[in-house]
């Protein structure tokens, strides 16, 4: 075998036989999502955006279901780290009855995202004063 | 490759343990990790010996087969990676640089699958 290739590059017969095209995407495909999936963490590290998490909750939709009130809602976490164990509590107060209170737990809120929920309600929480806010997490 | 990165992701994604250990990483240690899932498939494939070892290509030097072979199934991998953590509904709102840190936890059970079934197939 090696005395064969040597013969023929002696002879300038060009010894490599084409590269595929295929193999071609397939290793540049390869490079760049390796490259991006890397870079992406690496500015991550470099970044340093592992500040402890902040989560804020915006009410998306209120809907009349059977039984009373379904409050939909998105917890969204604004800093770097992760939360976990995350508890939102809603809490309807209004004059002349006893608050009510509804609790969600997300088991993680990753860093810069975002997770859905919804809670229900037997009063109306379009007319009556409704909170919404994470009471607490626990590092993951 | 694929469906041998495909078979040992699948297996592991579902679980919950897969995003704990992404969650619980530092970037540094992602970055490691990457690395060591490149290396662990270039080793596999090209040094270890294990039978059904692929031989070098004889017209390629040490870095062209690592860009072409081995960079190429580490890309399988992380889209085969990222496949199925979409399938499983792990993405959704999450950032771009979670996705990535979820993507090389998953990816190294799905370069060693890749690396897998190269020797075998």
């Amino acid at each position: 075998m090696d005395r064969e290739r040597t013969v023929e590059h002696d002879n300038h017969v060009p010894s490599a036989p084409p590269t595929p095209w295929l193999e071609w995407l397939a290793a540049g495909v390869g490079l760049l999502l390796t490259l991006g999936v890397f870079g992406s963490i690496g500015w991550q590290a470099l970044e340093n955006v592992s500040a402890p998490p902040v989560i804020s909750v915006q009410i998306e939709k209120i809907v009349v279901v059977e039984g009373g009130y379904r409050v939909e809602f998105r917890a969204q976490n604004t800093a770097g780290s992760t939360a976990a164990q995350v508890e939102i509590e809603g809490r309807l107060a209004g004059e002349g009855f006893e608050a009510e209170t509804s609790r969600v737990l997300f088991d993680y809120v990753p860093g810069h995202s975002a997770r859905q929920g919804g809670m229900f309600f037997t009063r109306d929480p379009r007319i009556t004063p409704l909170s919404l806010r994470a009471t607490g997490y626990a590092t993951p | 490759m694929l469906a041998g990165a495909l078979f040992l992701a699948f297996n592991v994604a579902p679980t919950e343990e897969m995003i704990l250990i992404s969650f619980q990483m530092t970037p540094w240690h992602a970055l490691a990790l990457g690395a060591a899932s490149i290396a662990v498939l270039h080793i596999f494939v090209y040094a270890i010996g294990f039978s059904g070892q692929e031989r070098l290509p004889e017209h390629g030097s040490l870095g062209r087969t690592f860009v072409h072979f081995t960079l190429a199934g580490y890309g399988i991998a992380l889209l085969m990676s990222l496949y199925v953590l979409w399938t499983f509904g792990r993405t959704d709102d999450v950032a771009l640089a979670q996705v990535a840190m979820m993507m090389v936890v998953l990816g190294f059970p799905a370069a060693l699958g890749a690396a897998t079934a190269r020797l075998v197939v």
